[in-house]
């Protein structure tokens, strides 16, 4: 086969010599040619050095809002890093992660992503991540693994996450003083790494606005429903035990023709509660919340559910519990417009960016108090506030000043129930609207508290425990830390140390702290 | 370090090019290429710049030796001896873990497995070093005297990680003497962009296609979603490619090399052979050049010679079973090509030829993918549809056509840059007799260059995997 270089390779003698006139032109052609290419250097040379000067000389930016973290910092040099490779790798990633207007650069990158498909209309999907089929071989739900604050192993030069709290789920930290016992190691699937962690997530575009979903694999909820037996064995029989799992909205928004790659929470909820000691109240919510699925209960651009999705399911477990319970309409509401959640910073979907959403909460009509204590149960502050600053890229966050603090909540109501709120950060929605039903609230997140869970039920005296917490984390590996938190610190004995407190603790700022 | 990397783009280029053009003299501007050409290398392998180093100066040394004894017999045993330590540490390197498990796997010892990470670019030096002591040994080129330049050749950073193979027949004369016009910068810094563009733009974008389908477990996964995954698993790997080997080009050029090509459009080939000679042309000229015609087996022998050729050519893309099995696939086809004939391939329609040639490449690919041996049989049980008959896997599934929708402008893209049509239109404006025409040519491909670098300069704050497929090799 003749190639096309063959052309080229014949030899020069043997053709003509160029006319006068064809030189002429040729000459043109090559003085034409060279000023083109020094007027084009030219431009080159512009574009880059002016680039190059700017990224030099412009503040950078330190955090990013959207992916809720801390930007990279500049890594410190030990000859070890540098042998390892870490500190050039280190420097490198701190010059890119940390380029002026880091935010507004990716959300321009993900914009232009949309022009690599279809124009979208209404029922247009997008999957981000690897999408299995539910089949019998594969079990098992694996949530996004949400880089949270770590504060010890989030590494220089990698980026730390802000400590969002609210924003996600804690996959990494071990409690304080876990209890060895028989399995050394109860969190065996720890998956954490600095930031772009994409998994399993449906973009759809529904009614005109587009929904981001996390994808739910289900799973058997054993670690779960065996913590929640044990901790039945070992609380007085007359405190009531609620397993009340907060569903994902693939539940409910989930297009008929993609059902197949999501597992139905609510058989996987009577599955697990099925394992339960009979003595424990499973309250399935799945059928309530499907009941307002036209309403907006789930958030579109975050992973939560919004704060009306937690008060359909409060209401179904104060109507459980016997407790009376306040209509919404008591309650004031509150507006976090054009908010821009999880969803997008997990899936970089411009077309979620394009459509923000409003975060609407609500303020209890009745009175109370709050106290927040660290993880330790020591006293931090109290400011009788619920609520917190409010950040659009992080709507969620406006609860309880994230997810990691003991909170109690005193009210009026004067029934003698005491209720302890075990949850993850689906259940932080619910808190305001146990204000009317419970004369003391404790809230405690499992992933983060350091205190014997027994302990804490007989020595505040508590009448009710509700588990609230998502789907994922009654099948995944954040079941674990119940366990953990029902045999650490076994036998201690608990006082709430609120009377006499100590120096308070300012309250968090906005978006720093949460 | 890699090409498609701000600080690269932004800090070290610039650099290299202040300190470049300040030098004065030749040897001055050599010796700043040598110092940035470590520093490259140094910032992702600052240990294993010593085995670099080690490397060239063996080469060198091995070059000067055979230089001195032309002819008395012990040029032989130093061509030897060059060979076999390259070959040694490429071996210990790369190849000793996969040898040691298949030992293991073979008689049943348990042996320890040695974890050996490999230093980056080891098969693109050694196999140039080896290219230089058998071009002195067959005096095809003058025995460089001076180390410095000999590192300068071995370690030259556009080329040095990841390609092309560059000989030094190509490089011997512009390390000694060499200009660098303004034509020479903007052509170079053009084809810089254009290979950003294929990485960042292109091949970034088609990896999170393959990724989100092949980077699970493919028991389930379509036969047309097998299909559909493959065929951009093989546009990624050109693009990936062949936008290093731009950017090495294009670098190269704006120094003053004149580097061959590497890739010439090769899914635009009608047979398989043809697809070798348009893909990585530099690996496929060095086997022809020092391993194909080499009379190890004897002149009748020439199939076996062949066979060994594309078995080299598996292995040397990495230590598993999967690149031997793709290696001497495609030597199946080449051998059924030679048998054949040319004259008989060339009476096949044209439409069967490029059916021919993409279905073999494209399955070629998917066996390239997959290490794992398992998950590589999977494949095959999708793509051929046994698992949509058997009813293990679907024949269609919606996610594959909701990812096709969603890619389908990135997707056409990419297969109209594969194929000669930018070219075409460059030609037709850069070669028009008409003024209007050329300047017209001229600004439009600076004006998308320029547009591309923005795109690519504003994706590579978004991306996180940026490393090219080729460094692994």
């Amino acid at each position: 086969m003749e190639t096309p270089e063959i052309k080229h390779m014949r030899d020069p003698s043997s053709q003509p010599p160029p006319q006068p006139r064809r030189r002429k032109k040729a000459d043109r052609r090559r003085v034409l040619s060279s000023r083109m290419s020094v007027l084009c250097l030219l431009v080159l040379v512009l574009a880059f050095a002016t680039t190059s000067v700017l990224l030099l000389v412009l503040p950078r930016s330190t955090k990013s809002l959207i992916e809720k973290r801390d930007l990279a910092a500049f890594p410190k040099f030990t000859l070890e890093s540098y042998f390892s490779g870490d500190f050039t790798a280190g420097v490198a990633t701190y010059y890119d992660d940390t380029v002026p207007n880091h935010d507004g650069f990716k959300n321009l990158g993900n914009s232009f992503k949309r022009l690599f498909g279809l124009p979208k209309s209404d029922n247009s999907v997008q999957f981000v991540g690897k999408i299995n089929k539910i089949t019998d071989d594969n079990p098992t739900s694996e949530p996004t693994p949400v880089p949270m604050n770590n504060d010890s192993s989030a590494g220089e030069g990698s980026g730390t996450v802000l400590p969002a709290g609210a924003a996600g789920r804690r996959m990494d930290a071990v409690p304080a003083n876990p209890d060895p016992g028989p399995t050394a190691d109860p969190f065996p699937n720890q998956e954490v790494e600095g930031k772009d962690i994409i998994e399993n997530i449906m973009i759809i575009k529904q009614d005109g606005h587009w929904r981001g979903m996390e994808m739910f694999a289900g799973g058997s909820g054993d670690a779960y429903a065996s913590a929640l037996n044990n901790l039945r064995q070992k609380v007085d029989p007359s405190v009531n035990i609620w397993s009340m799992p907060a569903p994902l909205p693939c539940q409910f928004y989930t297009p008929e023709e993609y059902k197949e790659y999501v597992a139905d929470q609510s058989q996987c909820f009577d599955s697990v509660h099925q394992k339960l000691d009979p003595a424990i109240k499973p309250l399935n919510i799945c059928s309530a919340l499907s009941a307002h699925s036209e309403e907006p209960i789930y958030c579109r651009t975050d992973h939560h559910w919004q704060p009306l999705g937690a008060y359909y399911a409060a209401q179904a477990f104060a109507n459980a519990a016997g407790v009376p319970f306040a209509d919404i309409s008591t309650y004031t509401s509150k507006k976090i417009e054009n908010s821009m959640g999880t969803m997008y910073s997990w899936s970089k979907s411009a077309d979620l960016l394009s459509d923000p959403e409003d975060f609407i909460y609500y303020l209890p009509g009745v009175p109370y108090s709050a106290v927040y204590y660290d993880q330790a149960f020591n006293f931090s502050w109290d400011d009788d506030d619920l609520f917190g600053a409010e950040v659009p890229e992080d709507p969620y966050i406006v609860y309880l000043g994230g997810d990691q603090y003991i909170v109690k909540i005193t009210t009026d109501v004067q029934n003698g129930r005491k209720l302890l709120v075990m949850k993850d950060s689906y259940g932080n929605a619910t808190v305001p609207f146990y204000t009317s039903s419970f004369g003391e609230i404790y809230v405690a997140d499992i992933r983060y508290m350091e205190r014997n869970l027994v302990s804490m039920i007989r020595d505040l005296g508590i009448t009710d425990v509700v588990f609230t917490v998502s789907a994922f984390s009654v099948v995944g590996d954040n079941a674990n830390y119940i366990q953990a938190i029902i045999d650490q610190n076994a036998g201690e004995s608990v006082t709430d140390p609120y009377p006499q407190p100590g120096p308070t603790t300012a309250p968090p700022a906005a978006g720093a702290v949460d | 370090m890699v090409f498609a990397d701000l600080f690269f783009i932004y800090i070290f280029l610039p650099l290299c090019f202040i300190s470049y053009f300040l030098a004065k003299t030749l040897p001055a501007k050599n010796v700043v290429l040598i110092v940035f050409s470590l520093i490259f290398y140094a910032w992702g392998e600052p240990l294993w710049i010593v085995l670099l180093i080690f490397s060239s100066f063996l080469n060198w040394y091995i070059g000067i030796l055979i230089g001195k004894n032309r002819g008395t017999g012990r040029d032989k045993v130093a061509v030897a001896l060059g060979i076999v330590i390259d070959i040694a540490l490429l071996v210990i390197f790369k190849y000793s873990g996969f040898i040691v498990e298949n030992l293991n796997g073979l008689s049943g010892l348990s042996l320890p497995v040695p974890q050996i990470r490999m230093p980056i670019g080891i098969s693109f030096f050694t196999f140039q070093a080896i290219s230089y002591i058998l071009d002195c040994y067959w005096e095809t080129v003058e025995v460089q005297p001076r180390y410095s330049r000999f590192l300068l050749y071995l370690s030259l950073f556009p080329q040095l990680i990841a390609g092309p193979i560059v000989r030094y027949s190509v490089v011997e004369e512009e390390i000694e003497s060499r200009t660098v016009t303004p034509t020479d910068l903007c052509d170079g810094a053009l084809r810089v962009i254009v290979g950003l563009s294929k990485k960042v733009v292109l091949a970034n974008n088609l990896w999170v296609i393959v990724d989100s389908f092949f980077g699970k477990d493919i028991s389930t996964l379509s036969f047309l979603g097998t299909w559909y995954t493959v065929i951009v698993y093989s546009l990624y790997v050109y693009f990936d490619f062949s936008g290093y080997s731009d950017i090495a080009i294009g670098l190269g050029r704006m120094f003053g090399f004149h580097f061959d090509e590497n890739f010439t459009h090769p899914f635009a080939c009608r047979t398989i052979a043809e697809f070798w000679q348009r893909w990585h042309i530099s690996l496929g000229s060095f086997f022809r050049d020092y391993l194909l015609y080499v009379p190890i087996f004897g002149q009748n022998r020439k199939y076996i010679s062949l066979f060994l050729v594309w078995f080299c050519t598996g292995v040397w893309h990495g230590a598993a079973w999967n690149y031997i099995i793709w290696g001497l696939y495609f030597g199946c086809f080449i051998f059924f090509e030679q048998k054949l004939g040319k004259k008989r391939i060339k009476k096949w329609p044209l439409w069967w030829k490029h059916i021919y040639s993409k279905l073999v490449i494209i399955i070629g690919f998917g066996i390239f993918y997959f290490e794992d041996l398992s998950q590589l049989g999977l494949f095959f049980k999708n793509i051929t549809a046994v698992g949509a008959i058997t009813g293990a896997a679907p024949f269609f599934d919606p996610i594959t056509w909701a990812s096709f929708q969603n890619n389908l402008f990135l997707i056409a893209v990419s297969v109209a840059c594969s194929l000669p049509l930018l070219p075409k239109i460059k030609s037709f404006f850069l070669e028009s007799s008409q003024d209007s025409l050329y300047i017209a040519g001229r600004a439009g491909s600076l004006i998308a260059c320029m547009g591309l670098l923005a795109i690519v300069s504003i994706l590579l704050v978004d991306a996180t995997n940026n490393v090219f497929l080729y460094w692994r090799f």
